[in-house]
């Protein structure tokens, strides 16, 4: 019995490595002694498609879902990157994971048009900020809340150790907040888009961490931060529609871009032992699903 | 470790992409490889890095040499995205032990 990856991955595999060890490991030490998060090289991780694995083609991205491989072509990369610098490693992860993938999941079609073309391409980024003081583990226990207020959610609260959300290429963070009590007391909790200059909030000064001091982590506050359109979760139906937030616009860049994938048209991960041998599969395979939840901060 | 690390990992990719195409992983069997990948993963990547700087003696704790920054860096893994101690309750109930 083997276990091994497919040739394809292999060879994407190399390829992140060659970039890695190129663009990556001559500077990570430097990047860790002076705090340095250097987006041009994010934005080059973009350029790759590194940010794209797990997105449709429909924004710019890979389209290489499900049984293509898109997932198992992320944890490469994100290995291959974190191998030679864990700070790089966890801003690519927190870019897909938490950036994009909450709003590729839940957000509207308005939203999802707006924001994710630029974060897939890895211009911009994105954060998700779920935890707070008295709510890291404990995610119920959130105390941000966002109050509807004449077609507009007003957020007031606090948010900490939040990645991707304070750098000068980020344009936005979702954040979880408190928007009503369900039945039986239990607060309903909302995922909200709030776009980087929106007056109300503000992305502290970064924190003095032991590690992944090339990494972006800030502390963020909202006072009275005030955005328009659904939260995107759960959306209220009583709230009237409004126009999309206009503020900074993330530039609709359509220009075909290079691809990691050059040679792999085809699927990527059809070797892998875990779909190559059905035998393998788990036997619970019609068990019910739940829903699936993006908020692993 | 680090095969075994990624073994687990591996094996918890190719169940998202199974399930993502429709080829028969429940959410729950997926969620539950993925908590046992990232535990085990993370708790291996602080190990080793605290064996690698004990190998270099007094330069283990010295930023002379890289190795400090592995060590380093690896610690915040155990807790960023569920600590060790959530996905041991995940898991647990995963197998179905009664958590609170
Ligand atoms: C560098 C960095 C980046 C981060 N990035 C993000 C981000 O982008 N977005 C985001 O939302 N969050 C982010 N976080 C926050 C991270 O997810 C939380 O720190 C983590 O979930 C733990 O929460 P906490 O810090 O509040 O600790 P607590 O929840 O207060 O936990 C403290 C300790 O108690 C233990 N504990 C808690 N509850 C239980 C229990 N029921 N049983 C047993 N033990 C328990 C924990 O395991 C831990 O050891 C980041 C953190 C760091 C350090
Ligand atoms: C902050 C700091 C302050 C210090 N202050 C002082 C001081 O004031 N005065 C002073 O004299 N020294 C001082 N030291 C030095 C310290 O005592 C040595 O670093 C320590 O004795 C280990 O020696 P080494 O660094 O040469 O490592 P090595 O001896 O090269 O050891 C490297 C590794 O190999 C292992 N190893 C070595 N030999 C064997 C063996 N035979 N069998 C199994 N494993 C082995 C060691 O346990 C270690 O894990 C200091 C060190 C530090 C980090």
């Amino acid at each position: 019995m083997t276990f091994e990856l497919s040739p394809e991955h292999e060879q994407f595999r190399r390829s992140v490595r060659d970039f890695a060890q190129a663009e990556i490991a001559p500077h990570a030490a430097q990047w860790d002694r002076d705090h340095h998060f250097p987006t041009d090289v994010v934005q080059k991780m973009g350029a790759l498609g590194l940010m794209g694995l797990t997105a449709p083609e429909e924004y710019g991205g890979s389209g290489l879902a499900g049984e293509d491989g898109g997932f198992t072509s992320l944890c490469i990369a994100i290995e291959e990157i974190g191998r030679v610098d864990q700070s790089m490693g966890i801003t690519l992860e927190a870019a897909v994971g938490l950036g994009i993938n909450p709003i590729l999941t839940y957000g509207t079609a308005a939203q999802k048009e707006e924001h994710l073309p630029s974060l897939v391409a890895g211009e911009q980024l994105a954060g998700f900020g779920l935890t707070e003081p008295g709510a890291g583990s404990d995610a119920g226990a959130t105390r941000t809340k966002a109050d509807p207020v004449e077609g507009e959610w007003v957020v007031n609260g606090a948010k900490q150790f939040i990645t991707n959300s304070g750098s000068s290429i980020t344009s936005l963070v979702t954040v979880t907040a408190k928007t009503g009590e369900r039945e039986g007391g239990r607060p309903e909790i909302s995922t909200i888009i709030i776009p980087s200059g929106t007056p109300g909030f503000t992305a502290e000064k970064a924190y003095d961490k032991l590690g992944w001091h090339a990494s972006d982590t800030h502390p963020l506050s909202f006072e009275d931060a005030r955005v328009r359109g659904q939260p995107a979760r759960r959306p209220r139906s009583r709230l009237r529609p409004v126009p999309r937030h206009p503020r900074r616009r993330p530039r609709r860049d359509r220009r075909p871009r290079r691809r990691l994938h050059p040679s792999l048209p085809g699927p990527v991960a059809r070797n892998t032992p875990w779909t190559a041998r059905p035998s393998a599969a788990p036997s619970a395979a019609s068990r019910a699903s739940p829903s699936v939840s993006p908020t692993s901060g | 470790m680090l095969e075994a690390s990624r073994l687990l990992t591996y094996k918890a990719a190719a169940m998202k992409d199974a399930m993502d195409a429709g080829a028969g992983v429940s959410t729950k069997d997926f969620k539950q490889a993925a908590a046992i990948a990232k535990l085990y993963s993370t708790e291996s990547a602080v190990t080793a890095t605290r064996i690698a700087t004990q190998i270099f003696g007094g330069y283990g704790f010295m930023e002379e040499y890289p190795v400090v920054r592995f060590y380093r860096d690896a610690k915040v893994l155990e807790i960023g995205e569920g600590t060790s101690e959530i996905q041991r309750m995940l898991i647990a109930r995963g197998l179905g032990l009664p958590v609170e």
